[in-house]
């Protein structure tokens, strides 16, 4: 079990990585508009050139 | 799945036959708009709708129909406020400069009448092609929006012309104290969660392997090596993310009470100290996975009621930015600057465009000017000034550009003494206290000293126990599920009555609401439409009607004058008219088909016809509009302010309130109105002041008094009324001071507001009931040793769960 000592602290590691990226994601107002984001996904967000009428 | 009780189906936008495409509005069986999209005809109930529709298509954003889950809105009249937009001392107040090499600028603007996600992407892909336009982002939950732009390469106006062509309104925007003080501390409440919540998931692993362990066996060394790192994680949770905790709870200290936050430090704290102890002298219990569980839970709560809160107070923290006038040098000059009106001087010379309020308080320099003064009087008729007339500011400029000196400073101006007068109504108004916040004090208070009660009690029977009974009692009786009785009921109701069309200003609206016992309206814009509209049509001949309403409308289309307004909304095959000509305050005459007709006064229409007119039964205060060609009297037209539609509905589900009228227009007028919608009460040629006496009045005779109102003079009224009611195309003032607002200018939402209040009512009182009987049911049973800390944490949490479901019921239609 002497692998707890190594693998502990890589653990906690991450959790230090984990909740810096957090962090750095709210900076950046990441999580300003939590709504509008889980419907963008339904959109074409490629621009068109204008169509002409069709499906 | 949600459905609203008023007219609109907002959530979910299906096609019927005679609904307007893009607005969804019903549409008037006389008009016929339609375009064909994918090879299906699509009616619109007018041009504007029409416009937006073929805009969008154009730009290839049909999707915009296929996935929005609200209707739009209608599409105001076209407005060339726009321009304003450009001038550089308005932009000083929202826009920020964020490159000066190469002229990028960033605008703060809030877009209104957004209302699902496919308007946020409908805006931002058709502004993102205009060029020079660098990125534009809109927030769906506030609809606050950022656009950058290259002012080398484009203007401020391009885009927010577009955001107008789209059907929307976007006003610009700087945020306010408050506001960035909410968003500031919203921000930090996240941080603050998401460190305790991986905290929390990495103590948890640890705990396991520990639970593990008990049963199994552990190495003490492993053992003491899962506790450090364990003890490690949970000192930051405890130092960092409870820190809200602590300075929550020494604040309520300081002032002499105790609130919730005093129990839950003391938890966090006991808990933990007691846990480092533990395992630095190797003896006693460890609780560090409840610490983090119990922060992690309770400043999520927090986080889910803030967000809450904070969607509908927050388009309104805005508008208050000063605005700006036009300077002139002198009295003729033709170029001006622009100056905030704070800093105009009596004798400045200042040029009012069309559609313009008057800044402050003036003499006309101009020959000849309408002025609409329906915020002041009541009045909706414009009035005429000739030079030299005093001007009121608030007022608005209905003819063409106007010059006037300023007589006073804006502070000391007629709208300020006005605003001054409702400030200081707001002020007298008293506090509303909210029943929960007492309760959950007193609560926090009984709970402390049944700890410490048990606490002393133990240290005789088991003195091992203490700490562990203490923190139990602690945890378990946290009063969070009844703080959150109510806000969380609130906002939920907040959050479905916006989506009806009442916008909720006043976080205790909904309880206040329970209390009024009387309703008064204001009469012009808000029981009626604050114009004129077609109220009767004579006809002298055996004429078609909708052919004579072509004719006038044909020929009212060359005036500007607000009754010809009145006959611009019928439709139909425009009728050709030749040789047109506008006389001012007589009428219009034109040509159609070789033969003269007037439309207009009746001694304009008489210098026609040389005959006197055929006698009509006319009300008497009623606008008389004659229509004749050189043969013949064709029509009479009466024209009138019109109550809005619903407004009879409305008045008689009210009944109960007894609502009366309150106007500054005449004794006729008011008369008819109050009549026409069974109001018995009414009074006329109310000043400002005088509809707030009125209040008061009923206000000493023990009355609780909502008001709904829409202008200036609304201003002390709205005020001193306990409860105050907006309606949307009413003044700015007039909505930043009301408790609510009407979105869609709609009476029928005042009964909804009232049923939603009762029912917001009965949610908080379930829950309030339900979290002290919880509360009193957990104390005893923590309090004789039956429940671990961590199972107090789990119950703590999962009685604040049931109080926030059952307010999200408030979500849905009841």
């Amino acid at each position: 079990m002497p692998s707890l000592y190594i693998l502990i602290p890589i653990a906690m590691l991450f959790c230090a990585i984990a909740i810096l990226i957090l962090f750095w994601a709210l900076d950046n107002n990441q999580y300003e508009d939590l709504e509008k984001e889980a419907h963008r996904i339904l959109f074409d967000d490629e621009k068109k050139p204008p169509q002409k009428k069709k499906k | 799945m949600q459905t609203s009780a008023v007219t609109r189906d907002h959530t979910h936008p299906r096609q019927a036959l005679d609904t307007c495409y893009h607005c969804g509005l019903d549409i008037d069986d006389s008009t016929d708009i339609s375009i064909t999209i994918d090879n299906e005809k699509q009616p619109f109930c007018c041009q504007g709708c029409k416009a937006v529709c073929e805009l969008i298509i154009a730009g290839g954003l049909d999707n915009y129909y296929q996935y929005r889950t609200a209707f739009a809105d209608k599409r105001e009249e076209p407005s060339n406020a726009s321009k304003a937009f450009d001038e550089a001392a308005f932009q000083d107040t929202f826009c920020t400069t964020l490159n000066p090499n190469t002229g990028t600028i960033r605008a703060r603007l809030i877009i209104e009448n957004i209302h699902c996600a496919a308007c946020v992407w409908l805006l931002e892909s058709s502004c993102k092609s205009i060029p020079g336009l660098e990125d534009i982002k809109v927030n769906l939950t506030d609809g606050v929006t950022t656009l950058d732009w290259d002012n080398s390469a484009t203007q401020l106006s391009h885009a927010v012309q577009r955001i107008f062509d789209l059907g929307y309104k976007a006003i610009p925007w700087s945020p306010d104290n408050k506001h960035s003080t909410q968003e500031k501390l919203e921000k930090s409440l996240l941080r603050r969660v998401a460190l305790a919540g991986i905290a929390m998931m990495q103590v948890g692993m640890f705990s396991i392997a520990l639970y593990a362990g008990d049963f199994q066996g552990i190495e003490s060394e492993y053992q003491k090596l899962l506790y450090w790192f364990s003890a490690l994680l949970t000192t930051p949770v405890v130092l960092y993310s409870a820190q809200p905790f602590y300075s929550g709870a020494f604040r309520s200290l300081r002032n002499g009470f105790v609130n919730m936050d005093v129990p839950v430090a003391a938890a966090i704290t006991l808990a933990y100290t007691a846990s480092v102890y533990a395992v630095a002298t190797d003896n006693g219990k460890i609780y560090f996975d409840s610490v983090c569980m119990f922060a992690f839970l309770l400043l999520g709560v927090r986080y889910l009621e803030l967000r809450a809160r904070r969607r509908d107070t927050f388009a309104f923290a805005n508008k208050d930015i000063s605005p700006i006038c036009k300077l002139l040098p002198h009295a003729t000059a033709s170029s001006h600057t622009s100056i905030p009106v704070h800093s105009v001087v009596p004798g400045n010379y200042i040029m009012v465009h069309t559609g313009e309020a008057i800044p402050t308080d003036g003499k006309l320099v101009s020959e000849l000017a309408t002025i609409d003064e329906s915020g002041v009087s009541g009045e909706f008729l414009p009035v005429e000034k000739t030079l030299g007339s005093t001007l009121l500011s608030g007022t608005v400029n209905t003819s063409a550009t106007l010059v006037m000196v300023a007589t006073k400073h804006a502070k000391d101006s007629w709208l300020q003494s006005v605003q001054n007068l409702s400030l200081d109504a707001q002020q007298a108004r008293p506090l509303f206290l909210q029943l929960t916040d007492q309760v959950a004090r007193y609560f926090s208070l009984s709970i402390i000293i049944a700890t410490s009660v048990a606490g002393l009690v133990w240290s005789f029977i088991d003195p091992s126990r203490v700490l562990e009974i203490c923190i139990s009692m602690l945890v378990i009786s946290c009063p969070c599920a009844l703080s959150l009785a109510a806000p969380t009921a609130l906002a939920a109701a907040s959050n479905y009555l916006r989506k009806c069309g009442v916008l909720i200003c006043d976080g205790n609206l909904l309880e206040k609401l329970n209390k009024v016992t009387r309703i008064c309206f204001d009469k012009t814009g808000t029981l009626t439409n604050g114009k004129f509209s077609l109220a009767a049509t004579h006809l002298f001949n055996e004429d078609n009607e909708k052919e004579i309403l072509s004719i006038a409308a044909a020929l009212e289309a060359w005036s500007e004058h607000p009754i010809a307004l009145a006959f611009s909304c019928s439709e139909g095959k425009p009728t050709a008219v030749t040789h047109a000509s506008n006389i001012p305050s007589a009428g219009v005459s034109g040509y159609i088909n070789t033969l003269e007709h007037r439309i207009g006064s009746l001694d304009y229409c008489k210098d026609l016809t040389h005959t006197p007119p055929p006698s009509v039964d006319t009300a008497s205060e009623s606008q008389k509009v004659w229509l004749a060609n050189s043969d013949n009297w064709l029509a009479c037209f009466e024209l009138n302010d019109t109550a809005r539609t619903h407004a009879e509905t409305t008045m008689q589900s009210l009944s109960r309130f007894k609502p009366a009228l309150l106007t500054g227009d005449t004794k006729a007028s008011a008369q008819r109105i109050a009549m026409q919608l069974g109001m018995g009460d009414y009074r006329y040629q109310c000043t400002p002041s005088d509809k707030q006496a009125y209040i008061l009045d009923l206000q000493h005779h023990d009355q609780t008094v909502m008001m709904v109102g829409d202008g200036i003079n609304d201003l002390p009224v709205l005020a001193q009324a306990d409860v105050s009611v907006a309606i949307n195309s009413g003044n700015e003032l007039a909505k930043n001071q009301a408790d609510c607002v009407l979105l869609r200018n709609d009476l029928e939402c005042i009964p909804l507001l009232f049923s939603h209040a009762r029912s917001t009512y009965k949610i908080i009182r379930q829950n309030i009931l339900w979290a002290l009987a919880y509360n009193f049911g957990a104390l005893p049973l923590s309090a004789i040793g039956l429940i671990p800390p961590w199972i107090a944490a789990i119950g703590m949490s999962l009685s604040s769960l049931v109080v926030i479901l059952n307010a999200a019921r408030l979500r849905k239609e009841l």
